[in-house]
């Protein structure tokens, strides 16, 4: 079966799992600071997100607290979960790979053209 | 503060509330707090709405049959659009283009019709490159286009605009696009490469390859009899795939037809207005009913299930 492409929020939800249980605003500040600031999570774009996550058995709910009256449910990687993201992360590693192979050629024939003048 | 964002959340199916609200509104109260804020801000007014929306339409669309939708209407409307851009709008093969000069229009185009085709091939490029937001955003502006287009037809009386009924039918296929996202890109190039091999060869099988007037598509082809016909085997092929225990395809089917029993109701319509009319009423009648029994059975805890049975 051909491998589902993730999209990005997806992506930046398991990710930021993968070293342990997390609540929603945690999840939030993980994407953040995983993708450098580009991702920045919405509250409903996250769980719209963890719902789906949920229903498809790669995220489950991981205990309850309330802090300050403000309940804080943790979510956590199922072993579907972790598998998917390793999966999602070696298909990423091969694109990644393919692109540099191809960007190679061009890199040596851009270091060599300075000597021949060619503009192009 | 946690009032406002009550409200918000609000907007959100009961059922999503009661499963995910306290811990959204948990969340939502920790990035204001965190950010030294005292009201929501308008990304998250969007956001919150905007996925609220989501959740009541997978409500009544699960979400297997909005990405089935959304392909289908794509994949249909853009090989409309082409085959209305080339063999209508601009109609390049036509011999005697002399009498284009007496159009109100511009460039070598017959109409308007163009702008809007264009506008929907773009964003079946975005979504073939699995840019999906600018798909998106490409969808409303064929909309935008669309209203735009009708409104010049209107107000000005010498314009040579598209047929209501062309622009309508597009219209209706970009709001099927945009209720999901295709799940296969490759799919969505060979459904859309079909349509178009299906209304190129239907334009040619009716002698309408060198521009026959902006509605001969629906005076020669999709007739309300001809799309009633099409509507009774789709109906038929619904039941078929119901019983092949696929009930997300059959319900794909039947959404697919909207566009084509809309531009058949014109059909009449523009016959017979008061006959149009109760036949408006009778399906809006139906489809409240329907809506609402769904409504009631899941409020009575009721759902149904069909399994596919296992093999061997």
């Amino acid at each position: 079966m051909a491998h589902k492409e993730m999209r990005e929020p997806t992506f930046m939800v398991l990710a930021a799992l993968a070293d342990g249980r997390k609540h929603g605003y945690a999840l939030i500040g993980e994407a953040d600071k995983l993708s450098h600031g580009r991702v920045q999570l919405k509250v409903g774009t996250l769980y719209a997100a963890l719902d789906r996550l949920q229903k498809e058995g790669l995220v489950s709910t991981a205990g309850e607290e309330v802090i300050d009256g403000r309940l804080r449910r943790y979510f956590a990687l199922t072993e579907m979960g972790r598998m998917a993201l390793e999966a999602e992360v070696a298909r990423m590693e091969s694109t990644a790979r393919e692109a540099r192979l191809r960007l190679r050629p061009a890199l040596n024939f851009g270091q060599a053209s300075p000597a021949t003048g060619a503009a192009w | 503060m946690e009032r406002r964002y009550q409200r918000m959340i609000d907007l959100y199916p009961r059922s999503w509330r009661q499963q995910h609200g306290p811990a959204m509104m948990g969340t939502l109260l920790d990035g204001a707090e965190d950010e030294g804020r005292d009201r929501p801000t308008l990304a998250e007014r969007i956001d919150l709405a905007v996925h609220a929306g989501h959740a009541r339409l997978s409500m009544i669309m699960p979400a297997q049959v909005r990405q089935g939708v959304a392909a289908v209407g794509l994949a249909t409307g853009t090989a409309f659009a082409v085959t209305y851009l080339v063999f209508s709008g601009w109609a390049p093969f036509l011999h005697d283009r002399e009498f284009l000069h007496t159009l109100f229009s511009f460039g070598p185009f017959m109409n308007s019709g163009v702008v809007l085709c264009a506008a929907w091939i773009v964003a079946f490029g975005f979504a073939l490159l699995g840019w999906r937001r600018a798909a998106q955003i490409a969808l409303v502006a064929t909309i935008v286009v669309a209203g735009a287009t009708l409104v010049a037809n209107h107000s000005v009386q010498e314009w040579n605009g598209p047929a209501s009924r062309n622009v309508g039918f597009l219209v209706l296929f970009a709001t099927l696009a945009l209720v999901g996202n295709p799940a296969s890109r490759p799919r969505l190039a060979i459904s859309a490469a079909t349509w178009l091999v299906a209304f190129i060869g239907l334009f040619a099988a009716n002698g309408m390859l060198r521009a026959d007037g902006d509605r001969a598509f629906w005076v020669r082809i999709a007739t309300p009899s001809n799309i009633l016909l099409a509507l009774f085997v789709g109906l038929i092929l619904a039941v078929c795939l119901v019983a092949m225990r696929r009930p997300h395809s059959a319900v794909v089917i039947l959404w697919s037809f909207l566009p084509w029993l809309a531009a058949a109701w014109l059909g009449f319509a523009l016959d017979d207005a008061s006959t149009a009319m109760f036949l408006l009423l009778a399906a809006s009648g139906a489809g409240v009913l329907v809506v609402a029994a769904e409504y009631a059975l899941r409020r009575a805890g009721v759902s149904i299930h069909i399994a596919r049975e296992s093999q061997g």
